[in-house]
């Protein structure tokens, strides 16, 4: 009951955080009847969903249009392009992008790690059953997934593996995108995904791939992972 | 001026090449062509034979039958008494466009080596000087490093001479060698010719349109009907060897030939 | 005489037209006309371009990619040579081989990526298969081509002499053929290359597509067009390479 609740407040905040500052305010700007959103179908935007089902955009005159991208590192360059009106993308690249000087600016928060105090969370490194990789320094020499290199993912991953002794430079990290994460790694063709909800649940369903890291949690708590972003050129 | 009327002269009884009732009948669109209809020809070790007959009378394609690269329909080809099926040994067939004959990417002393090469013991010092021998025979000595594309068309002629020689045949088929150079080089060519001949070892089958050619060359001359090509009579030639390209043409023999060999040609075109 | 300074002529134009578009390139950015975050500023890409290989940071991709692409496209000519004149000269091969190859022959390699990413993983030997099959088809359908019309007169040439089947097939007719041979070997080289630079985009790690894409996600923009210009800088050196290779295997062939 009170997951619910939460969840819906959350939706109708970042419906009316995502309005406040897309839409024309003043001045005869174009009135933009349709949105073309980038997201990554990942737990994170369910929000977004919930509030296009409950109609809260519809009620404010608008059409959603989702289109799934591997990451916010793939996503916003098509946000500078003009092929999305936001972007749903991770605070990792979207510093990077507003430091390359590119006409980006936040416009609603999406999801953040908590004190942890309510469990490890929705993300964790995760490797074949029965292999025996336990830590971060059983990586070396081996490939790990991330849905886009150099985004918060990735960042968090060579973190973690420095934080248990090992060396991120004798890693391979691979582009895999979520969805993709589970068979890779069942597939060989990679030793160990970080992935998120809800392939991380869907992943140890099945007994065949075991956790053995929460980067988010071990190596910094309390940061907003991911955002809403739009382009500062862009209507209003 | 010994001559028998029809069918084919009388012959030493060492025929080296026989041809028995050759015939050769292509298909094409539909219908079917008949090129040559029961040729028989023998020809002895050592003799230079010519064939001569209308343009389109089958006379290259007698040829290549008897080089053995193309299968008669009809009758056979015998070299020393075995049947030939594809091209034998002993025996060199020199094309028409034997600028085309020549491998663009050997040299001239590569090419002539090509007529004997795959002999396994020939080591590279004897397969030069072989090379040398021919070269210098057909009057190219100097000219074995240089690229077939380098040389004027008469001088083609005379590497695909010098390779076809190379390979030391028995036999020679060579097929309107001299149609496509001018006439001096023609001239040098025949005369090129005949001396190689004259070192003995070496039977010629020649075709050629040229009843001058033929006349001044050979030693009996075959006529050939128009398509499809008969045998029609086979001519000694009474001319005397040495042959001399100016003298030999206007001695009263080789005029008496040639007359008889055109009036017959064109009467029956 | 003349002959040296048309041919300066000629080519300072095309240099200069190059120069004249690079400095209105850099004056537009300069002025912000267009966007200074995502436009090509060539003076950012020069100064790139002298940090990269000074430093030689771009000696490891460069070898990966052309390691890469070397194996696949040298087995794919070897392969489609050998392959082409056994079926040009077979009809029994020929038909025999060609329903399989026209099957995989149309299909746009870049769409055997994810099947051969399930079937191979994502490193080298996936990269090197995808090449060979790129780099294959053209090699292979221009050898058969080269035999099926190879000059009956060289042929008959091999006859007269004797030469048996080998001696005739890699004597007279690959030579003889090797012009046609060698265009289809000029446009798999380009093919090889595109192939192994989006297999490196699409499956990271090592390589000059990874690398371009690595600026991308980082959003180091000039740095991306850096890595472009590199790209074009190898295909331009391997298609010069090329030439001085076809020039001395094919001397003859304009001469015929």
């Amino acid at each position: 009951m009170k997951a619910l609740r939460v969840a819906r407040v959350l939706a109708m905040a970042t419906v009316l955080a995502m309005l406040g500052t897309v839409l024309p305010s003043s001045a005869p700007a174009q009135e933009k009847a349709s949105l073309k959103v980038s997201i990554i179908p990942i737990v994170d935007v369910a929000p977004l969903f919930a509030a296009v089902k409950e109609g809260y955009f519809k009620e404010q005159g608008l059409e959603v249009d989702t289109a799934p991208t591997t990451g916010g590192a793939v996503g916003l360059p098509g946000l500078v392009a003009g092929a999305y009106d936001i972007v749903f993308t991770n605070v990792v690249s979207t510093v990077q992008a507003r430091a390359q000087g590119l006409p980006v600016r936040i416009i609603a928060p999406a999801s953040a790690v908590g004190d942890g105090s309510q469990g490890p969370g929705g993300a964790g490194i995760l490797v074949r059953s029965g292999e025996g990789l336990k830590s971060g320094a059983d990586l070396a020499g081996k490939s790990l997934a991330v849905n886009t290199q150099k985004n918060i993912i990735w960042l968090y991953a060579r973190a973690w593996i420095q934080k248990a002794g090992g060396d991120p430079s004798k890693v391979t990290f691979r582009e895999v995108p979520f969805p993709q994460m589970i068979d890779a790694l069942r597939g060989d063709r990679v030793d160990a995904v970080f992935v998120v909800e809800p392939f991380l649940s869907l992943g140890t369903k099945s007994g065949t791939a075991q956790i053995i890291g929460w980067p988010y949690n071990t190596v910094h708590k309390r940061i907003q992972i991911a955002m809403y972003a739009a382009s500062t050129v862009e209507v209003a | 001026m010994a001559r028998t009327a029809a069918g084919p002269a009388a012959v030493p009884h060492s025929a080296l090449l026989s041809l028995d009732g050759l015939g050769k009948t292509f298909a094409a669109a539909g219908a079917e062509v008949e090129a040559i209809r029961r040729v028989d020809l023998s020809v002895a070790a050592g003799e230079f034979v010519s064939i001569v007959g209308p343009s389109g009378c089958g006379k290259s394609t007698l040829l290549q039958i008897v080089a053995g690269l193309l299968a008669p329909s009809a009758g056979e080809v015998r070299l020393d008494g075995r049947p030939i099926s594809e091209p034998p040994e002993g025996m060199v067939y020199l094309f028409q466009q034997y600028s085309r004959s020549l491998f663009p990417w050997l040299t001239v002393e590569e090419n002539v080596a090509f007529g004997f090469r795959h002999a396994r013991d020939s080591s590279r010092r004897a397969a030069a000087s072989r090379c040398a021998r021919y070269l210098g025979m057909v009057g190219l000595a100097d000219f074995g490093a240089r690229y077939p594309w380098q040389l004027s068309g008469g001088m083609q002629q005379r590497v695909a001479i010098a390779r076809a020689l190379a390979a030391q045949p028995r036999v020679l088929l060579m097929d309107e060698p001299f149609s496509s150079v001018d006439a001096l080089t023609r001239l040098e060519l025949q005369g090129l010719i005949l001396d190689l001949w004259a070192r003995g070892k070496l039977t010629v089958l020649l075709v050629t349109h040229d009843v001058e050619e033929a006349v001044y060359l050979s030693g009996r001359i075959a006529l050939l009907s128009k398509r499809p090509g008969r045998l029609v009579e086979v001519f000694p030639n009474p001319l005397p060897h040495p042959r001399r390209p100016v003298e030999s043409r206007e001695d009263a023999r080789f005029l008496a030939l040639r007359h008889e060999l055109l009036s017959r040609l064109l009467a029956s075109e | 005489m003349n002959g040296a300074r048309e041919q300066f002529r000629s080519t300072a134009l095309g240099l200069v037209f190059i120069a004249s578009w690079i400095a209105t390139l850099e004056i537009a950015v300069r002025q912000q006309w267009v966007n200074r975050a995502f436009s090509p500023f060539p003076s950012q890409i020069a100064g790139q371009l002298s940090e990269m290989l000074g430093s030689a940071h771009v000696l490891e991709p460069l070898a990966s990619t052309v390691g890469l692409l070397g194996a696949g496209y040298l087995s794919a000519c070897l392969v489609g040579v050998l392959l082409g004149l056994l079926m040009g000269y077979n009809r029994n091969a020929y038909h025999l081989l060609e329903p399989s190859l026209e099957m995989l022959r149309p299909i746009p390699k870049p769409a055997l990526l994810p099947p051969l990413i399930l079937l191979l993983g994502l490193g080298a030997p996936m990269k090197i298969v995808i090449v060979f099959l790129g780099a294959v088809f053209p090699v292979l359908i221009n050898t058969i081509q080269g035999v099926r019309f190879a000059d009956p007169v060289l042929l008959d040439v091999a006859r007269t002499f004797r030469r048996g089947v080998l001696g005739t097939v890699f004597r007279v007719i690959l030579p003889a053929c090797l012009p046609l041979i060698l265009a289809g070997m000029r446009v798999s080289l380009g093919l090889g290359l595109v192939l192994v630079v989006l297999a490196e985009m699409l499956t990271g790690a090592h390589g000059l597509g990874a690398q371009l894409v690595d600026a991308q996600r980082a959003f180091r923009v000039q740095e991306m067009y850096a890595w472009t210009v590199i790209l074009a800088g190898l295909g331009l050196a391997l298609a010069l390479i090329f030439d001085w290779v076809e020039a001395r295997l094919i001397f003859w062939s304009s001469r015929r």
